[in-house]
């Protein structure tokens, strides 16, 4: 691993950093000589996200589960065969309550609250995997 | 609302099959000779590929612009 101080970093130079050079060697970042952070590719550190939130959905929710899916990522319901999106579309369409969507759906008015709580924090996810599934269709030749 | 005009509906949880995955909800419909009305437009899709032979799929796509999305006054 290359290391490289704060102090270096702030200069106006250019430092020489490539793709294939953070590939090879990571480069620390020491302040102070306290390492205060990590240069490294950057499909890398999507990748560590992706893994950092499937891990905090799962610490987080206790009505909501990941699936493994061939695109999607969104939680699903425990215990249930339905996504997050199908539960909210279906509230949106029939302008229902989540109190009502519990007892319409029979489903625990806590799990229906989670699934709002969740829909709020993740909106762009969830229809982007709805446009993301009638693009799919349309592909296939299906009216969308 | 399908009832009153004469059909006969099956749901999950009726049928035992609450939280069971695609393909056997799919496999139900087949054996039962019951059209699937379902959400899950692209997974249904995939199934109908592998399997031909069923009583079809009414699938419902999600709408991610609201003014697009029916009343009920527009389904009855």
């Amino acid at each position: 691993m290359k290391t490289l101080t704060l102090k270096e970093a702030q200069t106006s130079y250019t430092l020489t950093i490539d793709r294939n050079a953070l590939t090879q060697h990571l480069m620390l970042i020491r302040q102070d000589g306290q390492p205060i952070g990590v240069l490294v590719p950057y499909d890398e550190y999507q990748t560590f996200r992706a893994w950092q939130q499937e891990r905090k959905s799962e610490r987080t929710y206790q009505y909501l589960v990941a699936r493994p899916h061939p695109w999607r990522r969104q939680l699903y319901l425990k215990g249930r065969n339905m996504t997050v999106g199908q539960l909210i579309s279906t509230m949106q369409a029939n302008h229902l309550t989540p109190e009502e969507a519990a007892d319409d759906l029979e489903l625990p008015r806590e799990q229906v609250k989670e699934a709002v709580a969740y829909y709020e924090l993740h909106r762009d996810l969830l229809e982007a995997e709805a446009r993301e599934e009638a693009a799919r269709l349309a592909a296939k030749g299906y009216a969308v | 609302m399908l009832v009153d005009v004469g059909y006969k509906v099956q749901i999950p949880a009726r049928a035992g099959l609450t939280g069971y995955d695609d393909l056997a909800h799919f496999r139900y419909a087949q054996e039962h000779g019951f059209t699937i009305v379902t959400k899950d437009a692209d997974d249904f899709e995939c199934l109908h590929q592998k399997h031909p032979h069923h009583n079809g799929v009414l699938a419902v796509c999600e709408e991610t612009d609201r003014s697009k999305n029916m009343q009920p006054v527009q389904l009855a």
